[in-house]
């Protein structure tokens, strides 16, 4: 499947395919950078590179918007490493400038789609949880018990920024842990083999 | 268990046959039972339209039988405790054992209603799931994994409604959770043995 990108982003592809290639790689290394730290941090840079290469700024940011583009699409269409080759050769560029994109698809890939992830209907996630055992032996209002309780801290969100703190009984603790059990085992019925089986 | 002197007095009130007559003693205990299971909304109140010196001690007498139990039960206090204090204020055999099987039968419930005072976090009492396949979304194809969703029902101390905490995992993360679950149903039973 080859990559499908509106005229202007190709335009602006194409016009940096035209460049060397040591300027391309510094043009890989900036969109890079543009997708770990983000849009703000490299004006400084654009506007060097503005300099050397004789034009406009803006020209240097639609370049890096449109690789930004080329890579974010690709890591959303989940390419293979074969098309995406061949859309990149497409756009023009050589052979050894799409090495390099390559590369760079191939590691950065599985952040990408992280990240894309996180762009996503996002629900907290379950991230980890912790737990301690206790049992409750007196309170001010009634003395002399012996009640396992379970503490139970629960940390959702992308890295478990938000925390929940719980407790439950041993008879709920079995049945919750009988019932999730349940919803595991849920996806290995024929049912659901079926779906996954025909969706690919 | 130490009861207030205030409450000692109200005892030997309802002890006493000549200031409490035997069907008031019947209509408080009947009160007295009836509202036990309601702790927190006790809807049956007394009405005995009579003088009110009669009145006031039948208040009396219910307050510190009413006092008694949930200090007994507070206490996990058993017979032998029950009958040694009715004793002390000179209950008849009749009475005596009135209240004391009262007692017994109410005292699991009671101790319920008790443990359930106080603050502690929100209780776990069930949890729902659903298992959804995600096949893509706005920003990404060919997803292509399952998705549960998972609901916790919460109850928070001194309320009755259910709260949910939601939440979604991935297959391995539901597996991680169940594991983590095992280990701690198994050290919780350890526990319960004791």
């Amino acid at each position: 499947m080859l990559l499908v990108l509106e005229d202007s982003h190709k335009q602006h592809l194409g016009w940096l395919s035209k460049l060397d290639l040591e300027v391309v790689n510094e043009f890989i290394r900036m969109c890079v950078e543009f997708i770990t730290k983000g849009a703000t941090t490299n004006q400084r840079s654009y506007q060097v590179a503005a300099q050397r290469l004789g034009v406009t700024p803006d020209t240097v940011r639609s370049a890096i918007s449109a690789l930004v583009h080329l890579l974010t699409t690709s890591s959303k269409l989940a390419l293979t490493q074969l098309d995406f080759t061949d859309s990149v050769l497409a756009l023009g560029f050589s052979s050894e400038a799409s090495t390099a994109l390559l590369a760079v698809y191939r590691d950065r890939g599985g952040e990408l789609r992280r990240l894309l992830t996180t762009l996503g209907i996002d629900l907290p996630h379950y991230c980890n949880l912790t737990w301690r055992a206790d049992v409750q032996v007196a309170s001010r209002t009634l003395y002399r018990q012996l009640e396992p309780i379970l503490l139970v801290k629960l940390h959702l969100g992308q890295c478990g920024e938000q925390n929940a703190l719980l407790q439950t009984d041993l008879t709920t603790l079995v049945h919750l842990t009988n019932t999730l059990e349940r919803a595991l085992d849920e996806i290995k019925t024929p049912h659901c083999r079926r779906i996954i089986r025909h969706i690919k | 268990m130490e009861l207030s002197t205030e409450v000692q007095e109200g005892l030997q009130i309802a002890g006493d046959t000549s200031v409490i007559q035997d069907n008031d003693f019947i209509t408080i205990m009947d009160v007295l039972c009836h509202n036990i299971p309601n702790l927190k909304q006790p809807h049956k109140t007394l009405d005995i339209p009579q003088k009110s010196e009669t009145t006031v001690a039948v208040k009396r007498a219910y307050g510190s039988l009413l006092c008694l139990m949930l200090e007994a039960a507070k206490h996990d206090a058993d017979e032998s405790n029950i009958v040694a204090i009715l004793e002390d204020c000179r209950f008849s055999p009749d009475r005596l054992s009135s209240v004391t099987k009262s007692f017994l039968e109410h005292k699991a419930q009671i101790r319920t209603h008790l443990g359930g005072i106080g603050l502690y976090p929100p209780h776990i009492v069930d949890v729902d799931w659903r298992l959804d396949y995600c096949i893509k979304d706005s920003n990404r194809d060919k997803v292509n994994e399952p998705v549960y969703l998972i609901d916790l029902k919460t109850q928070r101390s001194g309320e009755t409604e259910l709260h949910d905490i939601q939440f979604s995992c991935t297959m391995e993360q539901l597996q991680d959770l169940v594991g983590k679950l095992k280990d701690a149903t198994k050290s919780l039973e350890k526990i319960a043995q004791l």
